[in-house]
């Protein structure tokens, strides 16, 4: 988040007054955001606010976007205003969680930001050792002295995880599927999401031990994709 | 403190119960360890050659294309051969594996992997290459992945055909499709799952296989391990990875992966215009196609006794001949040599005496239906199959 180290407290003043006006029905903010970042940074000459939205739509582009998949599949795009469109209303197809309100402000920033006319990113050359092991998980199978009870983990999973992550694990309005994922065998990613947090995945430090997190992986583990 | 500290240890290096194993698995010298050595994923068996580099489009799902100057040699190392799913290899481990065929058959299988590797294995080389390798050359923008000239690989493919399994089975009368699915599940209940489907007669061929092997080495988890469909001949969305599930049957699989993605117009339209549903019809073979590997684009060259050498390939038949141009010199013909498989790619090179300057060189291939490639591919709106010829600059200096 580089722009917040740059413009941090003067932000937070400005941040938080935009909330206010748009809590309070402030008109101009309004008006500003639904024509979009580049209407907003010419209606106005203050770059600040210009920077607020761009702040606004950044998180939006991460939150609902980064869940099932990493930025590059985007950022390389280079598309007119009618392709983003498309796109965009695909991913939502497809379960990406934009707020209906949002999904003007999302189109716009993908147009402003990765236009047809632009010149192509380039994208990076990584050493293949080190490519091929962003995929690769700390076991590759489930050990046999595994701590953790599946029946206790179902139902905490139940409670805790379905509302987003879905009844069965597959999937639902705001969490991805983890049946037979990687993350399953990496129990140090596991380890850390649940505890820590991910964009809108909540933390779950001091809701869940580390026993109940053994018993929903033990359950996680016993599931199977949906494809038998 | 103390639970502060048990948190902050949990989240750097992992559960207690992991922590507990990694300490015995490290202390213990052949001695009784809680569990088998196979459980911690180990790198690759085939050690990823030094200075080998991918070109990541994307990292997850993993999308990592071979930078083309480095495919020199006919089998491309697993490590190096280009990356693509739409989500992402799947965490293979968790059960034993099984494939089940089931539908219009006779007798439903359900085959582990130790059933799999019992029946008869062949071994068949055959060019991998994804559809849309070469999309960003496209113009107008084509919306996707920007693959440019080397999401494409020529291996060893060894495993079962799948005739042999459909014979298992037993197909009933009237089967026209054969539906496939791997265990890597969509992300999401909305987002359609990848479901295809080949024709029978396509799954029948003797070429087609369940492969299990990759180049001597198990199947790696990126490239559909522990078994995955090879269709040689056709394009890559057809060699479905992490294959679980074969359902035979009288039509195609529905989805949008089998009924929207992967089509073609059934006659070339002009750029811009969106063809009709019905005159859409599924991607099947590769066309022709010739890549330049040396010089690289952009290298720097001594001037004197050089050369030029690429790889060529085709879907159906056989290369017959590849031409290079240097600048604005007649096409000159190139000698074809190596291993000539009909799956394949042919290894091409022409000697070339570089003079001093800034040289273009380009590579045409001719097969024995008659196709070659032009200076132009047919616009479609999802950037398939690109194979105009091939081109490089250098310098030679």
């Amino acid at each position: 988040m580089r722009i917040f180290s740059r413009w941090s407290s003067r932000m937070a003043i400005l941040a938080l007054t935009a909330l206010l006006a748009v809590g309070s029905g402030g008109l101009c903010l309004r008006a500003a955001l639904a024509d979009g970042p580049d209407a907003a940074a010419r209606d106005d000459d203050d770059p600040d606010e210009a920077a607020i939205e761009r702040a606004l739509s950044l998180r939006l582009f991460e939150e609902n976007c980064l869940m099932c998949h990493t930025e590059e599949m985007v950022t390389a795009q280079r598309l007119t205003p009618v392709q983003w469109t498309a796109e965009v209303e695909k991913m939502i197809g497809f379960g990406a969680p934009v707020p209906p309100e949002e999904v003007t402000r999302l189109i716009d920033y993908l147009t402003a930001l990765y236009p047809a006319d632009k010149p192509r990113a380039v994208a990076p050359l990584v050493d293949a050792a080190y490519a091929l092991r962003l995929n690769q998980q700390t076991l590759t199978a489930v050990p046999d002295a595994h701590p953790g009870v599946p029946e206790r983990g179902a139902a905490l999973f139940a409670r805790n995880c379905a509302i987003c992550h879905g009844e069965t694990a597959l999937g639902g309005d705001l969490g991805t599927n983890l049946v037979e994922k990687p993350v399953l065998l990496t129990p140090i990613e596991y380890t850390k999401v649940v505890q820590e947090g991910r964009r809108r995945m909540p933390d779950f430090k001091g809701v869940i031990t580390e026993t109940q997190e053994d018993d929903i992986l033990a359950w996680l583990w016993s599931r199977k994709d949906g494809s038998e | 403190m103390d639970k502060m500290n048990q948190d902050r240890s949990r989240t750097e290096a992992g559960p207690s119960w992991l922590r507990r194993a990694w300490l015995k698995a490290t202390l213990s010298m052949g001695a009784i360890a809680s569990w088998p050595s196979s459980v911690w994923a180990r790198d690759d068996e085939d050690a990823v050659a030094e200075g080998s580099k991918l070109i990541v489009r994307n990292r997850r799902p993993l999308d990592a294309e071979t930078p083309v100057e480095t495919l020199t040699q006919w089998r491309t190392p697993n490590n190096l051969f280009f990356v693509r799913s739409h989500f992402g290899p799947p965490a293979t481990g968790i059960h034993p594996w099984r494939l089940n065929v089931v539908g219009l058959v006779e007798r439903s299988q359900g085959l582990g992997l130790a059933e799999l590797q019992s029946l008869e294995q062949v071994t068949v080389p055959a060019v991998l290459q994804c559809s849309g390798n070469g999309r960003a050359f496209f113009t107008p923008i084509i919306p996707g992945a920007a693959w440019e000239r080397g999401a494409v690989g020529n291996a060893e493919w060894t495993g079962v055909r799948l005739k042999d399994v459909l014979d298992r089975a037993g197909l009933k009368p009237g089967v026209a499709h054969v539906h496939m699915i791997g265990s890597d599940g969509p992300p999401n209940p909305k987002t359609p799952a990848f479901l295809r489907s080949l024709p029978i007669e396509k799954a029948l061929d003797p070429h087609t296989l369940i492969a299990l092997t990759m180049n001597g080495q198990p199947l790696p988890v990126l490239h559909g391990g522990p078994a995955r469909l090879v269709v040689p001949g056709w394009t890559g969305n057809h060699w479905l990875k992490w294959l679980r599930e074969l359902t035979v049957s009288e039509t195609e699989a529905p989805g949008a992966f089998m009924q929207s993605a992967y089509r073609l117009p059934r006659a070339s339209l002009p750029e811009g215009v969106t063809p009709k549903p019905e005159d859409m019809v599924p991607l099947t073979a590769m066309n022709v196609k010739s890549l330049i590997i040396g010089p690289a684009q952009a290298a720097k060259l001594k001037p004197g006794q050089s050369e030029v050498h690429g790889v060529a390939w085709t879907g159906e038949g056989r290369i017959t001949r590849v031409d290079v141009q240097i600048d604005s010199q007649p096409w000159t013909l190139a000698t074809l040599e190596g291993p000539d498989h009909p799956f394949a790619w042919r290894t091409w090179r022409l000697p070339w005496k570089a003079q001093p300057g800034w040289h273009v060189v380009r590579s045409r291939a001719t097969d024995s239906n008659g196709q070659t490639q032009a200076d132009t591919s047919p616009w479609n709106k999802s950037g398939y199959l690109w194979n105009s010829i091939d081109q490089v600059e250098c310098e030679v200096v």
